[in-house]
């Protein structure tokens, strides 16, 4: 094969790949980032949604969100249900992704339970927030029931500070689990059996062979499931809604709830964009971190 | 992997524990498909068990009544597979690609289709729908596949790509040598190996767009075109006390992605093992 | 795998067709339509026409059903589409979709605030008093739907007021064989119903709006001493100090401990469902729900006979009863320039023959509203037996106004969290009236 052939080939190569780019290129730009850009332009804007006209009004709809009822409490709220589902989803899944992967040792069909734990997240947000709206009723929930056969007291689920913040974390951890199970199974599955059989032939006791094998070879998949849970919880919008309308307080209504409350009920659609805006911000800044973080202790170990 | 170990008290109460996890997990779909079966009160009486005398079918057939099931069925089918299709076609070609030409060209474009997915839907609510009404595709099928489509194509040439890349590289140069076009090698060599990853694609992005709430309910007309979940939420959302009725709803909403996903789940898995897990 | 894709493929080309197939047909006809003059003579050969009606309650489903019938019956060219989405968090996004699709419906319901008056400075909204039909309506409830610029935006379906159910079956068992008939009264019914018996005092729906907020509205009609309508225009200028009358504060106060558990997240079906559980000996709700409020109440109490209902007695020994109510939504027409002639016709004459008594009362008998309709006569009303001994009193009672047709959503934003947060127990009584008069001096108000 010489040179000059495969210079010229690799050429067309590129420019047929060049226009295999298009069609996602076309359909991405067209319907998302003009959409996006529609938005960016609005939150300049007092803008109500309904009427032609608006008038430019500078950053003013960005100063004012400090001012808004419950600002801090609903940016507490949010953060809070980020970091705290991302914790418990991976921990859980982490754990159970473990205990599911030792083979030929227990009795249970792995892919059956594997297949039984990932259907919560088949269903529909505003299905999960209904179910467990139901579920968490003072006195109707199956929660409540269960908790009094066992001689304890009713927990007001949904109007407590804390207490619904944890009830919410908790439902939409139970959709997530399943998939961050089959990604940490997967992940599993790569790392060859040798390393740890020269380990065990070393000397290091299960614990050991945890922390200073799985885990760091674990590293790309732990970054996956924790980037894709983290932007999927600040995304949530039916789910904590449906489950507890934002009480008590405002200490359980999102980001998301409030851009839907500006733009579409309230009619200051200007403000609700300039929120928005500051969504995508805050979701671009924090999976920029996790990634940083994340991919610099998988390089150390990769 | 530990191979051959001894069955000792320790595994036993292992697996024990997982067990019970299991069935925890499990138990709001289980109160849900029970609850299905019941009248409201014995629900709320008797959560977890379902005898002879408490079984009634009425829910069904009322739900369905009042959800104009068949009709939501058949749109909700129709965007997901024919949205599914088009994110399908345009993100295996884009992360072939990507995958394997070389240039900054690539790497940006994958950046950037890959970094949409932080942007909420919701923000973009509006300009969506004036835009779609600008463009005449308001209130139509199209309309609504048109942008679950292009919202799922991020997360799609994310698959592809990964997938792509973790395939051995001889393949495209055994077929370049052979003479075949871009193209060619494409449809001849990858295209066959791409089964459990577009199994992956099918699953996370067909969920989505079946599940899908808002932009169903914003771009259709409910009458005319009713989906799964709008309907489930027209009569559940906020009277939720039929919970007979709500259940029976939510099952038989639910009921087709579940069954998919049993019939694909080796795929499925295969596919996130080959691609996902390499980044 | 390539039988897999294929199959796959023609499903899709299949069903992509059919996505074509389904889109909407191109504009009806453009054949001349023939007048269709009275409202009896049913058109000749008329254009095709499609009404789409926004009909938000539907509990009221099947009697809008027997309406649509009726009247494609009598005009076979007439299409309605009935639009059933709950109005509730959903059908903002809706409406401001439709908005912005310029795709409103024909005929929809309007109420004072919200998005009905962003349609109205959108100037979408008819007119109504050219209407026959807004001759039958009392005129203080065409005042009530009349917007700042003097459009009549709705005609009311009935009145709304709030109103106090009682199971006497269980006040029977907490030693009142009558009901309350002051504040303190019901405060001591309240105490020996949660001393004595299992049940909770009152149960109301905190999600419901309206009803949370009743308590503080009526709380502040009796102790306030303000003559008819003076509280709405204070509130209007922003100027009636909650803070200033420390009755409030103290009664909220008095009240609180007897809600049931939950309230605040409570639906309004919910109410119903508590009482059927027998697990509430008063309801605080509204009249609009009479019907099912009372045969939960009965189902529990043993009988009809056992149910009573009042109107809240939140007033001082020996002084009047206030009534808190509102136009029960009512519906308007929205102008769209797209329309065509016949359309628009079509439109006007199926809003007429909607007010005439005979075919209102499907609405009436199925929500067992009190009408105010003026062409009903008493054999076409139907309303549930506890009611009828309050309406009465209810029309000659001096009232206020509910709050949502003064309220600016964003006040209401405020006000609903922190009364939702002292119904729950989170917030106390002085949070309460704190935050609300902060609140009326923030927001602008309502036109």
């Amino acid at each position: 094969m010489n040179r000059k052939k495969l210079v010229g080939l690799e050429r067309t190569h590129t420019r047929t790949c060049r226009i295999m780019l298009i069609p996602a290129f076309i359909l991405c730009f067209a319907f998302v980032i003009i959409p996006l850009i529609d938005v960016v332009r609005y939150s300049f804007t007092d803008w109500d949604g309904i009427q032609p006209q608006m008038a430019f009004v500078g950053f003013e709809n960005y100063r004012n969100l400090p001012q808004m009822e419950g600002f801090k409490d609903m940016l507490v709220a949010t953060f809070t249900f980020a970091i705290g589902m991302t914790v418990i989803t991976i921990l859980v899944s982490f754990i159970t992704a473990l205990a599911l992967d030792k083979k030929g040792r227990g009795r249970m069909p792995r892919n059956l339970v594997r297949a039984l734990w990932f259907i919560p997240s088949l269903l529909s947000g505003t299905v999960v927030g209904i179910l467990w709206h139901i579920m968490y009723n003072y006195h109707n929930g199956v929660v409540n029931t269960v908790l009094k056969t066992v001689g304890l007291k009713s927990v007001n689920w949904l109007e407590t500070y804390v207490v619904t913040n944890i009830a919410i974390i908790v439902a939409a951890a139970w959709v997530q689990i399943g998939m961050c199970i089959i990604i940490f199974m997967a992940g599993l599955q790569g790392i060859s059996a040798d390393i740890y059989e020269a380990a065990t032939i070393d000397g290091a006791t299960d614990r050991q062979q945890l922390w200073s094998i799985t885990v760091p070879m674990m590293a790309p998949s732990i970054t996956i499931n924790v980037i894709t849970t983290t932007i999927g919880a600040f995304k949530a919008y039916e789910l904590p809604y449906f489950i507890s309308k934002g009480m008590p307080g405002y200490t359980t209504l999102l980001l998301t709830g409030r851009i839907s409350f500006y733009a579409f009920k309230a009619g200051k659609y200007g403000y609700g964009s300039a929120l928005a805006v500051i969504l995508v911000l805050i979701i671009a800044l924090f999976s920029l971190l996790e990634l940083l973080i994340l991919r610099k202790r998988e390089d150390i170990y990769g | 992997m530990n191979e051959k170990k001894k069955v000792t008290p320790a595994v036993i109460i292992e697996e024990f524990i997982l067990f019970i996890f299991t069935i925890v997990i499990l138990s709001p779909v289980l109160y849900m498909l029970l609850g299905a079966f019941k009248k409201r009160s014995d629900i709320v009486k008797h959560p977890f068990q379902l005898t002879k005398e408490m079984f009634i079918l009425e829910n069904f057939p009322k739900a369905v009544k009042n959800m104009n099931f068949w009709k939501a069925l058949t749109y909700t089918a129709i965007i997901t597979v024919v949205s599914l299709l088009i994110v399908i076609i345009v993100s295996s070609i884009a992360g072939f690609a990507i995958a394997r030409a070389k240039g900054r060209l690539f790497s940006a474009f994958y950046g950037a289709t890959v970094s949409i997915m932080v942007i909420p839907f919701i923000s973009c609510l509006i300009p969506c729908i004036a835009q779609a009404t600008r463009l005449n595709i308001y209130n139509t099928l199209w309309g609504c596949i048109a942008y679950e489509a292009a919202w799922n194509i991020p997360m799609a040439v994310f698959l592809y790509t990964g997938f792509m890349r973790a395939l051995p590289g001889e393949l495209q140069d055994a077929a370049y040598i052979d003479g075949c076009s871009t193209f060619k090698v494409y449809s001849t060599v990858f295209l066959p190996l791409l089964a459990p990853v577009t199994a992956t694609t099918a699953i996370r992005c067909g969920v989505g767009m079946w599940n899908d709430y808002i932009l169903a309910k914003c771009m259709l007309n409910h009458v005319k075109y009713p989906t799964l979940m709008v309907a489930i939420y027209a009569f559940f959302g906020d009277r939720v006390n039929e919970y007979g009725l709500a259940f029976a709803g939510i099952i038989l909403a639910s009921l087709p992605m579940i069954i998919i996903y049993i019939a694909l789940q080796k795929y499925f898995i295969k596919g996130i093992v080959a691609g996902a897990v390499k980044g | 795998m390539k039988k897999l894709l294929a199959v796959l493929l023609s499903a899709a080309m299949i069903l992509g067709l059919a996505a074509c197939a389904s889109q909407p047909a191109a504009p009806a006809a453009t054949e001349a339509a023939t007048t269709a003059a009275a409202t009896e003579a049913p058109a000749a050969e008329a254009e095709k026409v499609t009404l789409e009606l926004y009909c938000v309650k539907t509990e009221n489903l099947e009697a809008w059903q027997e309406l649509e019938r009726r009247f494609e019956a009598l005009y076979p060219n007439v299409d309605i589409e009935l639009i059933t989405l709950e109005f509730s968090s959903g059908s903002s996004e809706f409406i401001t979709a439709r908005i912005a699709a310029d795709d409103l419906p024909d005929v929809l319901q309007v109420s004072q605030g919200g998005v009905t008056s962003q349609l109205l400075d959108a100037g979408k909204i008819e007119d109504l008093k050219r209407f026959k039909a807004a001759d039958s309506i009392p005129q203080v409830y065409k005042d009530l739907l009349t917007y700042s610029d003097g459009t009549l935006f709705g005609l009311a379906q009935g009145a709304a007021f709030a109103t106090m159910y009682y199971n006497m079956d269980i006040l029977e068992k907490a030693g009142w064989t009558t009901i309350p008939t002051n504040w303190d009264e019901l405060i001591q019914c309240c105490k020996d119903v949660k001393e004595k018996t299992d049940a909770a005092p009152i149960v109301t729906s905190g999600q419901h709006g309206t009803l949370l907020y009743f308590t503080p509205e009526l709380i502040a009609a009796h102790v306030c001493g303000l003559g008819q309508n003076e509280y709405e225009e204070q509130f209007r200028a922003g100027k009636f100090d909650w803070t200033a009358y420390p009755e409030i504060e103290q009664r909220l106060e008095e009240i609180q401990p007897y809600f049931i558990t939950g309230a605040a997240s409570m639906v309004e079906d919910d109410i119903a469902t508590m009482m059927a559980d027998g697990a509430a000996a008063m309801a605080l709700a509204g009249n609009w729900t009479a019907a099912s409020v009372c045969d939960a109440t009965a189902e529990a109490a043993g009988g009809m006979d056992k149910v009573k209902a009042s109107l809240p007695p939140f007033n001082k020994a020996g002084e009047a009863t206030w009534a808190s109510v509102a136009p029960e939504d009512g519906f308007g027409i929205t102008k769209d320039a797209k329309r065509s002639p016949a359309e628009q016709e079509a439109l006007e004459t199926f809003y007429e023959w909607l007010y005439l008594p005979e075919n209102f009362r499907c609405i009436q008998n199925s929500s067992g509203s009190v009408p105010v309709l003026t062409t009903f006569t008493d054999d076409q009303i139907v309303l549930p037996e506890p009611i009828v001994p309050v309406v009465a009193p209810m029309n000659a009672a001096p009232s206020i106004l509910m709050g949502f047709n003064i309220w600016t959503t964003e006040y209401n934003d405020a006000a609903k969290t922190v009364l939702l947060d002292w119904i729950s127990g989170n917030a106390t009584a002085k949070q309460v009236v704190d935050t609300m008069w902060e609140a009326e001096q923030k927001y602008p108000k309502n036109k």
